[in-house]
Protein backbone atom coordinates (compact mmCIF):
# COMPACT_ATOMS: atom_id res chain seq x y z
CA UNK A 1 0.00 0.00 0.00
CA UNK A 2 1.25 3.48 -0.83
CA UNK A 3 0.80 6.31 1.67
CA UNK A 4 0.42 9.94 1.97
CA UNK A 5 -1.65 9.69 -0.83
CA UNK A 6 -4.45 12.37 -2.45
CA UNK A 7 -7.38 11.67 -2.89
CA UNK A 8 -8.88 10.00 -6.22
CA UNK A 9 -11.99 10.00 -7.02
CA UNK A 10 -13.09 7.54 -9.66
CA UNK A 11 -15.37 7.62 -11.97
CA UNK A 12 -17.51 4.89 -13.42
CA UNK A 13 -20.03 5.62 -16.09
CA UNK A 14 -22.37 2.77 -16.99
CA UNK A 15 -25.23 2.14 -18.86
CA UNK A 16 -27.00 -1.58 -18.52
CA UNK A 17 -23.59 -2.87 -17.24
CA UNK A 18 -25.02 -5.05 -14.31
CA UNK A 19 -23.41 -7.80 -15.17
CA UNK A 20 -19.82 -5.85 -14.87
CA UNK A 21 -20.61 -3.68 -12.06
CA UNK A 22 -19.10 -5.92 -9.09
CA UNK A 23 -15.82 -7.00 -10.90
CA UNK A 24 -15.25 -3.47 -11.53
CA UNK A 25 -15.80 -2.11 -8.21
CA UNK A 26 -13.42 -5.27 -6.77
CA UNK A 27 -10.85 -4.30 -9.63
CA UNK A 28 -10.89 -1.05 -7.85
CA UNK A 29 -10.55 -2.30 -4.16
CA UNK A 30 -8.17 -4.84 -5.22
CA UNK A 31 -5.89 -1.75 -5.52
CA UNK A 32 -5.29 -1.19 -2.02
CA UNK A 33 -5.31 2.36 -2.09
CA UNK A 34 -6.31 4.99 0.18
CA UNK A 35 -8.05 7.52 0.04
CA UNK A 36 -10.69 6.47 -2.43
CA UNK A 37 -13.82 7.64 -3.79
CA UNK A 38 -16.08 5.90 -5.99
CA UNK A 39 -18.47 7.29 -7.90
CA UNK A 40 -20.93 5.62 -10.27
CA UNK A 41 -22.81 7.40 -12.98
CA UNK A 42 -25.92 5.25 -14.08
CA UNK A 43 -26.27 6.87 -17.52
CA UNK A 44 -29.84 5.33 -17.38
CA UNK A 45 -29.99 2.00 -16.94
CA UNK A 46 -33.07 -0.45 -17.41
CA UNK A 47 -31.36 -3.77 -16.38
CA UNK A 48 -30.54 -4.06 -12.10
CA UNK A 49 -27.49 -1.54 -12.01
CA UNK A 50 -28.92 0.52 -9.53
CA UNK A 51 -29.65 -2.61 -6.97
CA UNK A 52 -25.97 -4.35 -7.82
CA UNK A 53 -25.04 -1.08 -6.76
CA UNK A 54 -26.94 -0.73 -3.46
CA UNK A 55 -25.38 -3.76 -2.29
CA UNK A 56 -21.78 -2.89 -2.74
CA UNK A 57 -21.70 -0.79 0.05
CA UNK A 58 -22.13 2.54 1.56
CA UNK A 59 -18.73 4.30 0.68
CA UNK A 60 -20.28 4.30 -2.93
CA UNK A 61 -21.72 7.00 -4.46
CA UNK A 62 -24.48 6.23 -6.78
CA UNK A 63 -26.08 8.61 -9.08
CA UNK A 64 -29.17 7.97 -11.66
CA UNK A 65 -29.52 10.22 -14.73
CA UNK A 66 -31.78 10.07 -18.01
CA UNK A 67 -29.92 8.72 -20.64
CA UNK A 68 -27.07 11.24 -22.28
CA UNK A 69 -24.51 9.66 -23.14
CA UNK A 70 -20.59 8.85 -22.16
CA UNK A 71 -19.66 12.18 -21.81
CA UNK A 72 -22.52 13.25 -19.65
CA UNK A 73 -22.33 10.84 -17.44
CA UNK A 74 -18.50 11.31 -16.87
CA UNK A 75 -19.36 15.03 -16.36
CA UNK A 76 -21.83 14.59 -13.40
CA UNK A 77 -18.95 12.45 -12.02
CA UNK A 78 -16.05 15.74 -12.42
CA UNK A 79 -18.60 18.22 -10.90
CA UNK A 80 -19.41 15.84 -7.61
CA UNK A 81 -15.68 14.35 -8.08
CA UNK A 82 -14.08 16.16 -4.55
CA UNK A 83 -10.50 14.23 -5.11
CA UNK A 84 -7.27 16.02 -6.31
CA UNK A 85 -6.99 13.23 -8.70
CA UNK A 86 -9.52 11.55 -10.79
CA UNK A 87 -9.10 8.51 -12.79
CA UNK A 88 -12.06 6.99 -14.94
CA UNK A 89 -12.72 3.13 -15.19
CA UNK A 90 -15.68 1.85 -18.08
CA UNK A 91 -17.50 -0.86 -16.09
CA UNK A 92 -16.37 -3.51 -18.49
CA UNK A 93 -12.49 -2.80 -18.12
CA UNK A 94 -10.47 -3.94 -15.65
CA UNK A 95 -7.74 -2.56 -13.68
CA UNK A 96 -3.84 -3.82 -13.69
CA UNK A 97 -2.73 -4.36 -9.87
CA UNK A 98 -1.08 -1.53 -8.47
CA UNK A 99 -1.44 0.91 -11.21
CA UNK A 100 -2.87 3.48 -9.31
CA UNK A 101 0.04 3.40 -6.80
CA UNK A 102 2.25 3.34 -9.64
CA UNK A 103 0.81 6.34 -11.57
CA UNK A 104 0.12 8.58 -8.48
CA UNK A 105 3.92 8.59 -7.26
CA UNK A 106 4.63 9.77 -10.74
CA UNK A 107 2.24 12.30 -10.43
CA UNK A 108 3.76 13.14 -7.46
CA UNK A 109 7.44 13.31 -8.81
CA UNK A 110 6.85 15.44 -11.11
CA UNK A 111 4.69 18.25 -10.16
CA UNK A 112 4.63 19.75 -13.73
CA UNK A 113 3.51 16.55 -15.14
CA UNK A 114 -0.98 16.58 -15.51
CA UNK A 115 -1.80 13.45 -16.68
CA UNK A 116 0.16 10.09 -16.30
CA UNK A 117 -1.04 7.48 -18.57
CA UNK A 118 0.00 4.06 -18.92
CA UNK A 119 -0.69 1.05 -21.10
CA UNK A 120 -3.37 -1.17 -22.49
CA UNK A 121 -4.01 -4.34 -22.93
CA UNK A 122 -6.58 -6.37 -24.59
CA UNK A 123 -8.19 -9.32 -23.74
CA UNK A 124 -10.66 -11.31 -26.22
CA UNK A 125 -12.94 -13.90 -25.14
CA UNK A 126 -11.97 -17.23 -25.29
CA UNK A 127 -14.41 -20.46 -25.24
CA UNK A 128 -13.37 -23.77 -25.25
CA UNK A 129 -15.32 -26.96 -23.91
CA UNK A 130 -13.01 -27.10 -20.60
CA UNK A 131 -12.48 -23.71 -19.95
CA UNK A 132 -15.81 -21.47 -20.84
CA UNK A 133 -15.70 -17.59 -21.10
CA UNK A 134 -12.05 -16.84 -20.19
CA UNK A 135 -10.99 -13.14 -21.13
CA UNK A 136 -7.36 -13.81 -22.47
CA UNK A 137 -4.46 -10.83 -23.79
CA UNK A 138 -4.41 -10.23 -27.42
CA UNK A 139 -1.55 -8.54 -29.16
CA UNK A 140 1.06 -6.14 -27.29
CA UNK A 141 -0.08 -3.27 -25.03
CA UNK A 142 -0.23 -0.16 -26.82
CA UNK A 143 -1.04 3.81 -25.37
CA UNK A 144 -4.27 5.06 -26.71
CA UNK A 145 -6.81 7.63 -25.36
CA UNK A 146 -8.77 5.42 -23.58
CA UNK A 147 -9.02 7.55 -20.83
CA UNK A 148 -9.39 4.98 -18.79
CA UNK A 149 -5.64 4.45 -19.08
CA UNK A 150 -4.57 7.67 -17.07
CA UNK A 151 -5.11 9.37 -14.08
CA UNK A 152 -5.25 13.16 -14.26
CA UNK A 153 -4.90 16.46 -12.06
CA UNK A 154 -8.79 17.79 -11.34
CA UNK A 155 -7.68 21.25 -12.54
CA UNK A 156 -7.27 19.77 -16.10
CA UNK A 157 -10.92 19.63 -16.48
CA UNK A 158 -10.75 23.36 -15.37
CA UNK A 159 -8.46 24.05 -18.23
CA UNK A 160 -9.52 21.88 -20.99
CA UNK A 161 -13.63 22.59 -20.40
CA UNK A 162 -15.86 18.92 -19.49
CA UNK A 163 -15.96 16.35 -22.12
CA UNK A 164 -18.65 17.78 -25.05
CA UNK A 165 -21.68 15.85 -24.49
CA UNK A 166 -22.87 16.20 -28.06
CA UNK A 167 -20.21 13.58 -28.82
CA UNK A 168 -22.03 10.21 -29.01
CA UNK A 169 -18.53 8.52 -30.06
CA UNK A 170 -15.53 10.14 -29.63
CA UNK A 171 -15.60 12.60 -26.89
CA UNK A 172 -12.51 10.82 -25.46
CA UNK A 173 -10.33 11.79 -28.92
CA UNK A 174 -12.04 15.42 -29.04
CA UNK A 175 -10.92 15.99 -25.59
CA UNK A 176 -7.14 14.55 -25.41
CA UNK A 177 -7.38 16.62 -28.68
CA UNK A 178 -7.62 19.71 -26.53
CA UNK A 179 -6.04 18.80 -24.18
CA UNK A 180 -2.93 18.74 -26.50
CA UNK A 181 -4.17 22.50 -27.87
CA UNK A 182 -4.19 23.24 -24.22
CA UNK A 183 -0.67 22.43 -24.00
CA UNK A 184 -1.49 20.06 -21.14
CA UNK A 185 1.84 17.81 -19.86
CA UNK A 186 1.13 13.88 -20.03
CA UNK A 187 3.81 11.31 -19.41
CA UNK A 188 3.65 8.39 -20.74
CA UNK A 189 4.33 4.79 -17.71
CA UNK A 190 5.79 1.67 -20.00
CA UNK A 191 3.86 -0.36 -17.52
CA UNK A 192 -0.05 -1.75 -18.04
CA UNK A 193 -2.46 0.14 -16.50
CA UNK A 194 -5.70 -1.00 -17.83
CA UNK A 195 -7.26 -4.34 -19.48
CA UNK A 196 -9.64 -4.01 -22.18
CA UNK A 197 -12.02 -6.70 -22.72
CA UNK A 198 -13.20 -6.73 -26.90
CA UNK A 199 -16.37 -8.01 -27.78
CA UNK A 200 -16.20 -9.30 -30.67
CA UNK A 201 -20.35 -9.36 -31.22
CA UNK A 202 -20.81 -5.36 -31.47
CA UNK A 203 -17.31 -4.78 -33.04
CA UNK A 204 -17.91 -4.02 -36.27
CA UNK A 205 -21.36 -1.94 -35.61
CA UNK A 206 -19.18 0.35 -33.22
CA UNK A 207 -16.71 0.54 -36.18
CA UNK A 208 -19.53 2.30 -38.18
CA UNK A 209 -20.54 4.30 -35.52
CA UNK A 210 -17.16 5.40 -34.32
CA UNK A 211 -16.33 6.49 -38.13
CA UNK A 212 -19.52 8.50 -38.35
CA UNK A 213 -18.76 10.24 -34.61
CA UNK A 214 -15.05 10.70 -36.47
CA UNK A 215 -16.13 12.86 -39.20
CA UNK A 216 -18.32 14.51 -36.77
CA UNK A 217 -14.92 15.33 -34.71
CA UNK A 218 -13.28 16.78 -37.96
CA UNK A 219 -16.83 18.77 -38.79
CA UNK A 220 -16.54 20.21 -35.19
CA UNK A 221 -12.76 21.01 -36.12
CA UNK A 222 -13.81 23.06 -39.13
CA UNK A 223 -16.45 25.03 -37.82
CA UNK A 224 -13.72 25.90 -34.82
CA UNK A 225 -11.66 27.14 -36.86
CA UNK A 226 -14.38 28.98 -39.05
CA UNK A 227 -15.33 31.03 -35.99
CA UNK A 228 -11.54 31.53 -35.57
CA UNK A 229 -11.50 32.75 -39.12
CA UNK A 230 -8.28 30.57 -39.51
CA UNK A 231 -9.09 27.24 -41.87
CA UNK A 232 -6.70 24.80 -42.23
CA UNK A 233 -5.94 25.75 -45.93
CA UNK A 234 -6.32 29.28 -45.91
CA UNK A 235 -2.59 30.77 -46.24
CA UNK A 236 -3.34 33.07 -43.24
CA UNK A 237 -3.91 29.96 -41.10
CA UNK A 238 -1.03 30.05 -38.65
CA UNK A 239 -0.50 26.40 -36.91
CA UNK A 240 -0.50 26.56 -32.93
CA UNK A 241 2.14 27.46 -31.18
CA UNK A 242 4.94 24.49 -31.23
CA UNK A 243 4.08 22.02 -29.37
CA UNK A 244 6.51 19.99 -27.53
CA UNK A 245 5.08 16.70 -28.90
CA UNK A 246 3.24 15.94 -32.31
CA UNK A 247 -0.51 15.39 -32.03
CA UNK A 248 -0.31 11.88 -33.43
CA UNK A 249 2.45 11.01 -30.15
CA UNK A 250 0.58 12.83 -27.65
CA UNK A 251 -2.81 10.45 -28.53
CA UNK A 252 0.18 7.65 -28.25
CA UNK A 253 0.01 6.71 -31.73
CA UNK A 254 3.14 6.15 -33.61
CA UNK A 255 4.00 4.27 -36.65
CA UNK B 1 -21.11 8.48 -68.91
CA UNK B 2 -18.62 6.44 -66.38
CA UNK B 3 -20.64 5.86 -63.52
CA UNK B 4 -18.59 6.33 -60.18
CA UNK B 5 -19.42 5.17 -56.18
CA UNK B 6 -17.84 6.44 -53.13
CA UNK B 7 -14.21 4.46 -52.50
CA UNK B 8 -14.89 2.76 -49.57
CA UNK B 9 -14.02 1.92 -46.89
CA UNK B 10 -10.85 4.28 -47.81
CA UNK B 11 -13.03 6.96 -47.69
CA UNK B 12 -15.70 7.67 -44.70
CA UNK B 13 -18.31 10.75 -44.74
CA UNK B 14 -20.97 12.11 -43.15
CA UNK B 15 -23.54 14.91 -44.32
CA UNK B 16 -23.57 17.30 -41.44
CA UNK B 17 -25.68 20.54 -41.67
CA UNK B 18 -25.36 20.74 -45.15
CA UNK B 19 -21.72 20.12 -45.57
CA UNK B 20 -20.25 16.94 -46.55
CA UNK B 21 -17.28 15.91 -44.54
CA UNK B 22 -14.60 13.70 -46.28
CA UNK B 23 -11.76 11.65 -45.41
CA UNK B 24 -9.47 9.58 -47.40
CA UNK B 25 -7.97 7.54 -44.75
CA UNK B 26 -5.27 6.25 -47.63
CA UNK B 27 -4.03 9.74 -48.13
CA UNK B 28 -4.87 11.62 -44.55
CA UNK B 29 -6.37 14.49 -46.19
CA UNK B 30 -9.61 15.41 -45.45
CA UNK B 31 -12.51 17.25 -47.50
CA UNK B 32 -15.72 19.75 -47.22
CA UNK B 33 -17.81 20.81 -49.76
CA UNK B 34 -21.44 22.63 -48.96
CA UNK B 35 -24.19 23.38 -50.58
CA UNK B 36 -24.61 22.19 -53.80
CA UNK B 37 -21.92 20.20 -53.23
CA UNK B 38 -23.06 18.10 -50.68
CA UNK B 39 -26.64 17.25 -52.52
CA UNK B 40 -24.37 16.10 -55.30
CA UNK B 41 -22.54 13.61 -52.82
CA UNK B 42 -25.99 12.80 -51.39
CA UNK B 43 -26.94 11.77 -54.88
CA UNK B 44 -23.61 9.63 -55.56
CA UNK B 45 -24.53 7.93 -52.29
CA UNK B 46 -27.33 6.87 -53.51
CA UNK B 47 -25.85 5.75 -56.91
CA UNK B 48 -27.17 8.09 -59.09
CA UNK B 49 -25.15 8.24 -62.78
CA UNK B 50 -23.47 11.17 -63.34
CA UNK B 51 -26.45 12.41 -65.74
CA UNK B 52 -28.95 11.81 -63.19
CA UNK B 53 -27.35 13.98 -60.91
CA UNK B 54 -27.35 16.83 -62.99
CA UNK B 55 -30.77 16.66 -63.59
CA UNK B 56 -31.48 16.25 -60.39
CA UNK B 57 -29.54 19.14 -59.48
CA UNK B 58 -30.93 20.71 -62.27
CA UNK B 59 -34.38 20.51 -61.16
CA UNK B 60 -33.70 21.67 -57.33
CA UNK B 61 -31.48 24.91 -58.55
CA UNK B 62 -31.61 27.65 -60.70
CA UNK B 63 -29.16 28.10 -63.69
CA UNK B 64 -28.55 27.74 -66.92
CA UNK B 65 -28.22 23.82 -67.91
CA UNK B 66 -24.96 24.33 -69.33
CA UNK B 67 -23.28 25.88 -66.38
CA UNK B 68 -25.00 23.59 -64.01
CA UNK B 69 -23.34 20.21 -65.78
CA UNK B 70 -20.22 22.10 -66.11
CA UNK B 71 -20.18 22.79 -62.30
CA UNK B 72 -21.17 19.57 -61.56
CA UNK B 73 -19.10 17.41 -64.08
CA UNK B 74 -16.14 19.36 -62.75
CA UNK B 75 -16.93 18.87 -59.12
CA UNK B 76 -17.41 15.41 -59.96
CA UNK B 77 -13.45 15.42 -61.95
CA UNK B 78 -12.24 16.53 -58.32
CA UNK B 79 -13.74 14.41 -56.20
CA UNK B 80 -12.45 11.66 -58.33
CA UNK B 81 -8.69 12.83 -58.98
CA UNK B 82 -8.69 12.93 -55.00
CA UNK B 83 -9.72 9.29 -54.83
CA UNK B 84 -12.96 10.00 -53.17
CA UNK B 85 -14.79 8.45 -56.02
CA UNK B 86 -13.98 5.98 -58.26
CA UNK B 87 -15.36 4.16 -61.29
CA UNK B 88 -17.86 2.03 -60.07
CA UNK B 89 -21.22 0.04 -60.78
CA UNK B 90 -23.82 2.42 -60.37
CA UNK B 91 -26.70 1.64 -57.93
CA UNK B 92 -29.74 2.75 -59.14
CA UNK B 93 -32.28 1.37 -56.87
CA UNK B 94 -32.98 4.94 -54.35
CA UNK B 95 -31.51 7.07 -56.91
CA UNK B 96 -34.98 7.70 -59.26
CA UNK B 97 -36.85 8.39 -55.88
CA UNK B 98 -33.95 11.00 -54.74
CA UNK B 99 -34.46 12.63 -58.64
CA UNK B 100 -37.73 13.23 -58.27
CA UNK B 101 -38.03 14.53 -54.75
CA UNK B 102 -35.57 17.14 -55.78
CA UNK B 103 -37.75 17.89 -58.82
CA UNK B 104 -41.33 18.28 -57.23
CA UNK B 105 -40.03 20.74 -54.70
CA UNK B 106 -42.35 23.91 -55.55
CA UNK B 107 -40.84 26.43 -53.78
CA UNK B 108 -38.53 29.00 -55.15
CA UNK B 109 -35.14 26.98 -56.23
CA UNK B 110 -32.40 28.32 -54.43
CA UNK B 111 -29.77 29.52 -57.20
CA UNK B 112 -26.70 26.75 -58.52
CA UNK B 113 -23.36 28.12 -57.67
CA UNK B 114 -20.77 25.96 -58.52
CA UNK B 115 -19.74 23.50 -55.76
CA UNK B 116 -16.08 23.41 -54.46
CA UNK B 117 -13.73 20.88 -52.64
CA UNK B 118 -12.19 22.02 -49.42
CA UNK B 119 -9.27 20.17 -48.87
CA UNK B 120 -7.30 19.84 -45.31
CA UNK B 121 -4.16 18.69 -44.70
CA UNK B 122 -3.42 19.43 -41.09
CA UNK B 123 -4.42 16.25 -39.44
CA UNK B 124 -2.98 13.87 -42.32
CA UNK B 125 0.15 12.55 -39.89
CA UNK B 126 -3.42 11.18 -37.71
CA UNK B 127 -5.49 10.29 -40.12
CA UNK B 128 -2.55 7.97 -41.64
CA UNK B 129 -2.59 6.22 -38.85
CA UNK B 130 -5.79 4.50 -38.86
CA UNK B 131 -7.45 6.59 -36.06
CA UNK B 132 -11.04 4.94 -36.80
CA UNK B 133 -8.95 1.09 -35.60
CA UNK B 134 -7.36 2.66 -32.72
CA UNK B 135 -10.81 4.46 -31.81
CA UNK B 136 -12.19 1.34 -31.51
CA UNK B 137 -9.85 0.57 -28.78
CA UNK B 138 -11.01 2.87 -26.81
CA UNK B 139 -14.90 1.89 -26.86
CA UNK B 140 -17.00 3.65 -24.14
CA UNK B 141 -19.35 0.01 -23.16
CA UNK B 142 -22.47 0.81 -25.13
CA UNK B 143 -21.99 -2.98 -25.07
CA UNK B 144 -24.74 -5.73 -24.08
CA UNK B 145 -23.32 -7.96 -21.22
CA UNK B 146 -24.67 -10.81 -22.65
CA UNK B 147 -21.72 -10.86 -24.65
CA UNK B 148 -19.47 -11.31 -22.21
Amino acid sequence: MCLNNPLISVIIPVYNGAAFLTAAIETIRQQLYEPLEIIIIDDGSTDNTGQIAADLGRDIRYIFQSNAGPAAARNTGLLLASGQVIAFLDVDDLWAQNRLCTQVECLTLHPAVDIVQGLIQDLELVSSPQIPSTFAPVSDPYYSINLGSAIYRRQVFDQVGLFDESLRYNEDMDWFIRAWDHHLNKKQLAEVALFYRKHEGNMTNQRNSKQAGFVWLLKKRLDQHRRNSRLPNQPSYQPPASQPVSLTEYLGWRK
Amino acid sequence: MTHYRVNSPNVIHEIIDGEAVLVNLESGSYYSIDSVGAVVWDYLEQGLSPGQIVEAIAAQFAGESATIAAGVEQLLAELQAEQLIVPGDAITANGHSAAVNGAANGTAKPLFEAPVLHKYTDMEDLLLLDPIHDVDESGWPNTNPNNA
